[in-house]
């Protein structure tokens, strides 16, 4: 006959082996197709937050993948021409998953800005890997009082995984102060302005 | 039994670090951002220094575990790399096992019908040869799936570029949640008519004497619904190795990673078929009817909602 405490133990052997059971695979997050390292750059003038660069550095193994699709001339460097066919293969159909960018306002969506200046490079010192680059205007002018930003990047079909490898932040141009700054690695950023 | 958990855990706890030894010996070092591009229109374009602003950085398990997989994928290119210069044994040897081993880590990530398995197995009185078959087909599918799709891609399909592949592989999601949600849709219905081997209105069966084609043929359909989503990883290394000429090399790796896969989804499997029938065995009589039946209609139920997410996720990503 097995004393009290072990009969408890047992039990609760049991049902810790179930609950890891249910809750091992954790996340129904589907397959990460490719990695990107994502950074921000904020820009601000006199009348107010004017937009944000972004750049996003791929993974080795996804890059190769574009620099054959696309650097058609082998010189692992992108001419006018190849930037075009990238955008065109690898960007403009974002559009309809929000270039994988959402911002918020003082808890508020706001619907992203029209992506401009897009262009893509290889950086041939390390591992051939692709950044693209493209600037989002806001246009948001200051508030009298302090406003809350948020970004966050996120693929909703959990193809793509992201990384804020940012340890602080990037601001350019006018603004007065920024504070409560705090970078997600999971890929998300906020901040206050004023 | 209670001595051999311990040590089971102790073996995987020190494999885990020597793989985590490995891969930062052998990893590259994460790139320092690239320099910001010159900023549009702006009258001061002038840094702002943010030193002094308190950044809190938030790192949680889940940033370490995509850092783990970028490192391993950053890993398999190199090695990729050197073989494209000029066959070496010793790399072929370094890439192969490597796989095998960042196999069982990529297999425990999202993506590898585990938690389907697992459902699967909660609710049906199954052996470890069902295990051991559903865990080879679901694994052998998943690679050889993304081996097809891959030379698909450089050939007759050569035509679908850039996002537009992902799309395909979207549509393949689709299609698996489908055949995940008709499957639980199937064994709920015959398990409510009691025409399935859990009620009392048909003969139970002797699972030991099921032949050894039987088995496999019976665990197929399953096998395909969940396996027929073809591996992204497998499928970027097919697809970079038949663009550097040594296609042969991509298989080798693909296999080490099917094996890894099998070994993670055969542990989850018993797993789930001892943990099953250690509460169905300890429980009192009466309660085994009522822990049976919430097992079979909970394991029924979740293929059925995972069948439906499996949809959802694939259907937004179409359309």
């Amino acid at each position: 006959m097995l004393s009290f405490s072990k009969r408890v133990f047992l039990t609760m052997k049991k049902n810790i082996i179930l609950l890891l059971i249910l809750i091992l695979p954790v996340s129904l997050f589907a397959h990460p197709h490719m990695s990107i390292n994502a950074y921000a750059h904020y820009y601000f003038d006199k009348t107010g937050f004017t937009g944000y660069y972004i750049q996003w550095i791929f993974d080795p193994l996804f890059s190769s993948q574009i620099v054959y699709e696309c650097d058609i001339d082998n010189n692992l460097s992108f001419s006018d021409e190849e930037i075009k066919e990238v955008e065109s293969y690898y960007f403009e159909r974002l559009d309809k998953y929000n270039y994988y960018t959402f911002i918020k306002i003082n808890n508020r969506k706001v619907p992203l800005g029209i992506p401009s200046n897009f262009s893509a490079e290889i950086d041939k010192d390390d591992e051939n890997v692709v950044i693209f680059t493209f600037y989002v205007p806001l246009n948001l002018p200051y508030d009298t009082v302090e406003t809350n930003f948020e970004m966050d990047f996120e693929d909703i079909t959990n193809y793509t995984a992201f990384i804020c490898p940012q340890r602080k932040l990037s601001v350019y141009g006018d603004v007065n102060k920024i504070s409560n700054a705090i970078i997600n690695r999971l890929g998300s950023i906020s901040f206050t302005y004023q | 039994m209670n001595g051999f958990v311990p040590i089971f855990n102790r073996k995987l706890v020190f494999i885990f670090l020597l793989f985590i030894i490995g891969i930062s010996l052998f990893a590259q070092v994460p790139p320092p951002p690239p320099p910001p591009p010159s900023s549009p229109n702006l009258s001061n374009p002038v840094q702002v220094d943010t030193n002094s602003v308190t950044t809190v950085v938030k790192r949680g398990v889940f940033s370490v575990i995509k850092d783990i997989q970028l490192k391993g994928t950053t890993f398999i290119k190199h090695q990729l790399d050197i073989l494209r210069n000029g066959f070496s044994f010793k790399t072929f040897l370094i890439i192969t096992l490597f796989s095998l081993v960042y196999g069982i880590f990529h297999t425990l990530g999202p993506g590898h019908g585990k938690l389907i398995v697992m459902s699967f197995f909660l609710r049906d009185n199954t052996e470890k040869a069902d295990a051991f078959a559903l865990s080879v087909i679901v694994s052998v599918i998943h690679s050889s799936a993304a081996i097809i799709l891959a030379i698909l891609f450089q050939s007759i399909l050569s035509s679908v570029k850039g996002l537009a592949q992902v799309r395909v592989e979207n549509g393949f999601t689709l299609f698996s949640g489908l055949l995940i949600l008709t499957l639980g849709i199937v064994y709920l219905i015959m398990h409510i008519k009691g025409k399935d081997h859990h009620s009392g209105n048909i003969k139970k069966i002797d699972y030991k004497k099921i032949s050894t084609q039987g088995r496999w043929r019976r665990n197929l359909a399953v096998g395909l619904s969940i396996g027929i989503v073809p591996c992204p990883l497998s499928l970027t290394i097919m697809m970079l190795t038949i663009v550097y000429g040594i296609f042969w090399i991509g298989i080798s790796s693909v296999i080490s990673l099917t094996i890894a896969m099998v070994i993670v989804l055969y542990i989850i499997s018993i797993s789930t078929i001892k943990s099953r029938d250690l509460v169905e065995h300890d429980s009192e009589k009466k309660k085994k009817k009522g822990i049976m039946f919430l097992f079979n209609y909970s394991g029924n139920i979740a293929l059925i909602v995972l069948g439906f997410y499996f949809v959802y996720k694939g259907g937004i990503a179409l359309w």
